[in-house]
């Protein structure tokens, strides 16, 4: 995550040195404020922590934001403001990526919850231990299979696993998106429901499958 | 956009921002007069100032149409096509130095050098003069001096590219307020004209470079979804087709003609004549006389000829717009609207495939020389708080990243990453007591590093020694508004800083950025190949080195059997590593894992234990 540089008082305005609140201006001279640690990029959009949002109202917020922050706007401005400008912009920017993909944002908020998710891309998630080593070992033999009659057959084989993985691919959406209406109802109002962590391992476990089924899919693709 | 004519008075003290189409064939500048765009034009009505240099010596030095009127009899001190080299290594043109009229440095190190009067020039010197024409112009047709510009550059021009460029101004003694994409440019004019909500693309294909690139407009917002293109490819590319047609047709009637550079500059003359008329008329009639050969050659031209020549150059335009719809996530039946921008969209062959590729009629109502001027002073009056009502937010061209252990490289902002941008990554040191970690940033679509354009290398020194893998190298890179690099690193236990501005190597073979894109659709299956295998490659050592220290520290955890089994094993895995099979890699390195499972798990306990029978372990247990 991003921190703002700026060594400065965060409760006086730099150019005026009013008073200020944790608003992007001054309520005084209505310059642009230097962003405040630790803000996410829900809360920065002006969102809760929620998993399922509406994109064009996300669109819209993005926009507004873009017509305040972007530093076109900032080109007379003094150094200050010209850094301020590009710290805010280059942040609303990245949270309008990580936002408007369902599966980043879901990242993004495993990664909020739950601090850093260490890789689990090495290891293996059981669900589909089963389908790794069948797809590995046709793999092998496809390659090695020097009959054509045989390689066709293996290849069929191949196919078939690959569409058993689709199948897969689809349960995880369809229970990805179970989670996120589980989430928002649950623990969007209520951050110490106690249904939150068993969300939260639910998500990870979905994505780190996904992860890999992703890796297999685009294996047997070559 | 009823605000468009408010006009900030504490600006206008500081003079008119211009816009500046620095373009391969011509440039020209434009204005905002009463909150509409206009190019400027000189006392005979014509806008377009060709991109030609004649230098007689430093003092005296011509550009524009007189120069473009002496290419044939000054050869040797006439430069065009100077935006090609932009950027560039003297290796990156190599090829095109054959058909080229003026003389470049050869092997020489670093950006590309043209040579005048034994004189060597870069390509950003040659640009500036220019920009001081240009200027001088401004100048002239407001009465006042003229400091500040905005300049456009192809959106797919890299960073080595777009630091020339904005260095090009400096040297010209202009404060360039911003870098703007070309097909941006043109998407604001056609955009403040039409005032619609609307999907587009902008299919500009100029003198020597092509851009594609593919907008969502809405209430003022310009917001660039996608981009793609070849910086290499354009009107010249299909000059010079015709040029070697003709060339191969002269020597088929005069075996010994070897044409002097005048000889070829009269063809690349007749060339470009022989194009431009037959993009409005069905037939040419050349007649050539090559006065120190003594060669005639005449022919009649038709537009056919001309189509069978130039398609396969045009053609080199299908992939870049297919993935750019890809990357924008857009079916072409999504398009609103595809605008035609650059000189070479006059020919109907160039509408024809455009077509193709989207299924709907380009709009060609635009002029397609001028619309990249005007949206330049349209962002102009944007940046000098002219209006608010308008607002571009473009993209990155080509994904950046960073090298990483077994030469791979990791992306840090994907190709069109919306723009300003800041992404950071934490790394670490590999091997106990290092001090100094190295960066190398990159450039590029492909899976490796060595596949990718070098951008730096630069060393962040003076890590105080730790172990491996305690140090927290923080990378930040920064692209701003103009699409230029920062890049800076920070050890965090430490704080030790350091920050560069990325100074490219041009230095590099002719690896262009749009080769790289093409490439990396061919070369996907190769790439991700290697990939693989360097990653089974890791994680077998990763897992000998494991065991093998297990085998040394805890050998009184193992049973004979289980060692001869597993050292067995491992010497098979090391004899594969070297050869490379991946599959054996890999199944092998599965075995041994399975294999040592049992022994790791008396490992843990056996600390465990030992923990808790002497609890000061802990101490040295970071």
């Amino acid at each position: 995550m991003e921190r703002n540089s700026f060594a400065v008082d965060t409760h006086t305005c730099w150019n005026c040195h009013h008073t200020v609140d944790s608003g992007d201006k001054c309520p005084t001279c209505h310059k642009i404020l230097p962003m405040v640690e630790d803000v996410d990029y829900f809360s920065f959009l002006g969102f809760k922590k929620q998993l399922n949002l509406d994109l064009d109202e996300l669109e819209h917020r993005f926009y507004e934001l873009s017509r305040e922050y972007h530093p076109d706007y900032y080109s007379n401005g003094s150094e200050i403001e010209k850094e301020i400008s590009l710290e805010r912009a280059s942040f609303l920017n990245s949270a309008y990526q990580i936002l408007k993909d369902p599966i980043q944002r879901a990242k993004y908020l495993l990664q909020l919850e739950w601090g850093e998710v260490s890789e689990e891309k090495k290891k293996i998630p059981p669900e589909i231990l089963m389908e790794v080593m069948e797809l590995q070992e046709k793999l092998v033999e496809c390659n090695s299979e020097t009959d054509p009659e045989k390689k066709k057959k293996c290849e069929a084989e191949i196919e078939q696993i690959k569409s058993g993985l689709l199948k897969k691919m689809d349960d995880l959406n369809a229970q990805l998106k179970n989670l996120f209406i589980k989430w928002d109802e649950n623990v969007l109002n209520n951050p110490s429901n106690e249904s939150k962590q068993e969300i939260l391992k639910e998500l990870n476990k979905n994505l780190s499958i996904r992860a890999y089924l992703n890796t297999l899919l685009s294996t047997i693709n070559k | 956009m009823d605000n468009l004519l408010q006009i900030d008075l504490s600006n206008i003290k500081k003079g008119k921002v211009v816009g500046i189409d620095l373009g391969t064939t011509n440039s020209l500048v434009a204005y905002m007069n009463n909150g509409k765009p206009e190019v400027l034009k000189d006392e005979k009505g014509t806008a377009l100032v060709p991109s030609v240099i004649t230098v007689y010596d430093d003092e005296h030095i011509i550009v524009g149409e007189e120069a473009k009127h002496k290419i044939i009899s000054e050869t040797s001190k006439t430069v065009y096509s100077v935006k090609r080299l932009m950027g560039k290594s003297y290796q990156d043109v190599e090829n095109d130095t054959n058909l080229l009229t003026y003389r470049l440095v050869p092997k020489s190190e670093g950006l590309v050098r043209v040579e005048i009067n034994g004189k060597e020039y870069t390509p950003i010197e040659l640009s500036a003069m220019i920009l001081k024409e240009l200027k001088k112009r401004a100048e002239k047709h407001f009465g006042e001096p003229i400091t500040q510009a905005v300049i456009t550059v192809p959106a797919y021009f890299n960073d080595a590219q777009r630091q020339a460029t904005k260095d090009a101004g400096k040297l010209a003694g202009l404060d360039v307020l911003r870098i703007v994409n070309e097909p941006t440019a043109a998407a604001l004019a056609y955009g403040l004209d039409k005032k619609q909500n609307a999907t587009i693309a902008v299919y500009d294909l100029g003198g020597g470079t092509f851009d594609i690139s593919i907008l969502k407009l809405k209430d003022g917002i310009f917001e660039v979804l996608a981009t793609n293109g070849d910086t290499y490819l354009g009107g010249d590319d299909i000059d010079r087709k015709i040029m070697e047609f003709m060339l191969e047709e002269i020597k088929l009637l005069y075996p010994d003609f070897k044409p002097n550079p005048s000889e070829l500059q009269l063809i690349r003359d007749s060339a470009e004549k022989i194009k431009c008329h037959l993009s409005f008329n069905e037939k040419y009639i050349l007649d050539l006389y090559f006065e120190d050969s003594d060669i005639i050659y005449n022919r009649n031209f038709l537009r056919e000829d001309i189509e069978n020549i130039s398609r396969e150059v045009i053609e080199r335009t299908i992939q870049p717009c297919k993935n750019a719809l890809k990357d924008a996530k857009l079916n072409p039946q999504e398009l609103d609207a595809v605008v035609l921008v650059g000189g070479s969209t006059r020919m109907p062959l160039v509408k024809q495939i455009v077509e193709e590729i989207f299924g709907i009629k380009p709009y060609d109502e635009l002029n397609p020389d001028e619309v990249v001027a005007l949206g330049a002073a349209i962002q102009a009056d944007i940046l000098s708080g002219g209006t608010k009502d308008i607002l571009l937010l473009d993209v990155n061209p080509l994904s950046l990243g960073i090298e990483t252990f077994g030469g791979v490289m990791s992306v840090i902002i994907p190709r069109n990453t919306t723009i300003p941008v800041k992404a950071t990554e934490t790394y670490t040191t590999f091997v106990d007591n290092q001090t100094g970690v190295d960066i190398h940033v990159l450039q590029g679509e492909r899976e490796l590093a060595k596949d990718n354009r070098s951008l730096a290398k630069f060393t962040l020194k003076g890590i105080p020694p730790m172990k491996a893998g305690m140090p927290k190298v923080e990378v930040t890179f920064l692209i701003n508004a103009d699409g230029i690099l920062q890049v800076s690193a920070k050890e965090l236990r430490t704080g030790i800083e350091q920050s560069i501005e990325v100074k490219p190597s041009y230095g590099l073979t002719d690896e262009e950025i749009e080769r790289m894109l093409r490439e990396s659709i061919v070369y996907a299956e190769k790439d991700i190949q290697e990939r693989m295998l360097i990653e089974s490659k890791n994680e077998a050592q990763s897992v000998i080195s494991s065991i093998e220290k297990v085998f040394n520290e805890h050998s009184d955890l193992i049973s004979a059997e289980e060692k001869e089994l597993i050292t067995k094993k491992v010497n098979l895995l090391k004899f594969f590593l070297e050869k490379d099979d991946i599959s054996a890699i890999r199944n092998l390195t599965k075995e041994v894992d399975i294999l040592s499972r049992p022994i790791a798990e008396r490992v843990i306990n056996d600390t465990i234990s030992k923990a808790l029978q002497n609890k000061n372990i802990l101490d040295t247990d970071v």
